[in-house]
């Protein structure tokens, strides 16, 4: 865990009301939080590739070139940090909302 | 309107909590006093025995520990009967809390986590506090509180993942397949790319200046830390202390490019995040060369649009749980294999010694205008600079270095004393002599750490005078030796 997700992640834990949780349950809810994020992000980026890409994207995907995949995603996702930031903030609204 | 509410509630209790200090703070002696004389006559040793010795000790007598601990003390009262009369629970919190409408759980949540943020705040400064038992009691029951809370929260994290397995199914209908390859490729580097990219991204924000300074303090190694572990890379005692300061430097450079070259992404994530541009073409020469700078990212912060990247960061750093983890790491207990110690002191505290030197001030600074001699900015093989660090780390020469390092024989002119030391040592041996209590401030890093008392001075002939620190830590104390240069008398006396 660090850094971006990371770091904003400790501050949402904040202002859950979760600061005082020790660190395993409070590492338990991350891994959580993070990997929800990472699948909107992923529903995002399919958002993105557009019905004639999708065989090429598949292609691009299960041919385990890693250039030619991180290429992709970077066309595909040039601000993947907003994209970041509006998913973070996105389910963290979502939780606190009535919590 | 619950949280306009809330703000509201808090609002309130803050001025009436800052209005509560100005009327209370006269009595604060008194009102330890009066616990002590209370707790003798209940007859709770354990407390009668930590409140003397806080009073008697003196470590924590401050109007805002006082008033802390009362809000603690009501906190703690409160909590037995809110589990059975809520609405009643305010009436305890008199000046802190006078709300006397009903109190809802998330009140009494939110009240729990302020009480608890003040008490790591002050935490930070005077470390002793958390050995109290009123705090321990506390923090025990902002614990189960904040798992109460937790549980709901796990509840809407389980209906959120709910939702986007709906949503995954229907994007698995229209084109099959792909998510899961996309998402297989997400989660072969498990979080790697999402940390990588979040790490870079929080580089590419932060100024280099800042981010070198982050690194020199320390700050950024622990952080770090936490990251190769995660990644299961080796961790950067492995690297620490360096032969020089500004090769522990590159080296906590060096181990933010290796992180940044851990997966698939990053062998070219430079050239994701350098430009927008996708027919720009970063060479491999031009990679290295960067690199060999240092990792200049100041030129990022145009590409990647951030927000309060400093701010969080230091959230991060100044978290509870940071201050926990640093303070571990710190005393070595984050991984012992990798902690070897060459000498029974503490071996980050020698690299805190490095990192604050004059030497290493000096190379900090030739690093920052790229003015490192050749010898020691070079790399023997220009694929990875971690390997040259490690090489280098490793040497019998490093060895030799740092080892006359911690016998001070590395220079020769820092033997001499300036007039202000001089000062200070005069005071500080009169103090002692008084059998005055000497507190001072130690040079962490670029931070100063309070709490630290002189419990003796030591002076050789050819050699610069040092002195020992006594600093406690829970119901244990700390010690060590440092150079005079590494301390500040708390109070200025000079």
């Amino acid at each position: 865990m660090e850094k971006e997700i990371i770091n904003k992640c400790e501050s949402i834990m904040e202002e859950m009301g979760l600061s005082a949780l020790d660190d395993k349950r409070k590492q338990e809810i991350m891994d959580k939080m993070v990997g929800l994020v990472c699948d909107r992000i992923i529903l995002k980026l399919m958002g993105r590739i557009s019905d004639v890409e999708v065989d090429e994207a598949n292609e691009i995907m299960a041919s385990g070139d890693e250039d030619r995949q991180l290429e992709f995603l970077r066309i595909k996702m040039p601000d993947f940090n907003e994209i970041l930031d509006e998913e973070i903030n996105a389910v963290k609204a979502e939780i606190l909302k009535d919590l | 309107m619950e949280n306009k509410n809330e703000s509201k509630i808090w609002e309130k209790d803050e001025v009436l909590s800052k209005e509560s200090k100005k009327t209370e703070s006269p009595k604060t002696f008194e009102t330890n006093d009066d616990n002590l004389e209370k707790a003798k006559e209940i007859g709770n040793e354990e407390k009668q025995e930590t409140m003397g010795k806080e009073v008697n000790e003196g470590k924590i007598e401050t109007k805002e520990f006082d008033q802390l601990i009362e809000d603690v003390d009501r906190f703690n009262k409160s909590f037995e009967i809110s589990k059975t009369e809520k609405p009643k629970i305010f009436d305890r919190f008199k000046g802190l809390l006078s709300k006397k409408e009903t109190a809802d759980q998330r009140d009494y949540e939110k009240l729990s986590q302020d009480i608890s943020k003040r008490v790591f705040e002050y935490g930070k400064v005077n470390p002793d506090i958390l050995n109290n038992d009123s705090i321990k009691e506390f923090l025990e029951k902002a614990k189960e509180i904040a798992n109460e809370r937790a549980d709901r929260v796990d509840k809407k994290i389980e209906g959120l993942n709910k939702q986007t397995a709906e949503e995954i199914e229907k994007v698995n209908k229209e084109r099959p397949g792909l998510f899961d390859k996309i998402s297989e490729r997400f989660n072969k580097n498990g979080l790697e790319i999402v940390i990588a990219l979040g790490l870079l991204a929080m580089l590419a924000a932060m100024p280099r200046e800042a981010l070198l300074d982050k690194i020199a303090s320390g700050d950024v190694g622990m952080q770090i830390n936490t990251l190769l572990s995660q990644l299961n890379l080796p961790q950067i005692h492995s690297f620490l202390p360096a032969k020089y300061a500004n090769l522990a430097l590159i080296a906590s450079t060096a181990a933010v490019l290796r992180v940044a070259k851990s997966d698939f992404l990053t062998r070219n994530i430079k050239k994701y995040f350098g430009s927008n541009d996708s027919k720009e073409e970063v060479t491999q020469e031009e990679e290295k060369s960067k690199e060999a700078e240092g990792f200049d990212v100041s030129s990022r912060e145009e590409v990647v649009k951030k927000k309060d990247t400093d701010e969080s960061f230091n959230q991060v750093a100044g978290s509870a749980e940071h201050q926990e983890t640093f303070k571990k790491y710190q005393e070595g207990e984050l991984d012992s294999k990798e902690n070897e110690k060459p000498d029974d002191n503490d071996i980050n505290e020698s690299f805190n010694q490095v990192a604050g030197s004059a030497e290493y001030q000096e190379a900090f600074k030739k690093y920052q205008e790229g003015e490192l001699d050749d010898e020691e900015n070079e790399k023997p093989d220009d694929n990875d600079i971690n390997e040259s660090f490690n090489q280098v780390a490793g040497s019998a020469e490093y060895q030799e270095a740092f080892k006359k390092y911690q016998e001070g024989e590395l220079d020769d002119e820092k033997m001499e004393i300036n007039k202000e030391e001089l000062e200070m040592l005069n005071i500080l041996k009169e103090m002692i002599t008084k059998g005055e209590k000497v507190e001072v401030k130690y040079k962490k890093g670029l931070d100063w750490e309070f709490g630290w008392y002189v419990t003796d001075i030591k002076e050789e002939k050819g050699k610069r005078p040092s002195v020992s620190l006594k600093r406690f830590q829970g119901s244990d104390a700390k010690y060590i030796n440092v150079d005079l240069s590494k301390i500040e008398l708390a109070k200025k006396k000079y």
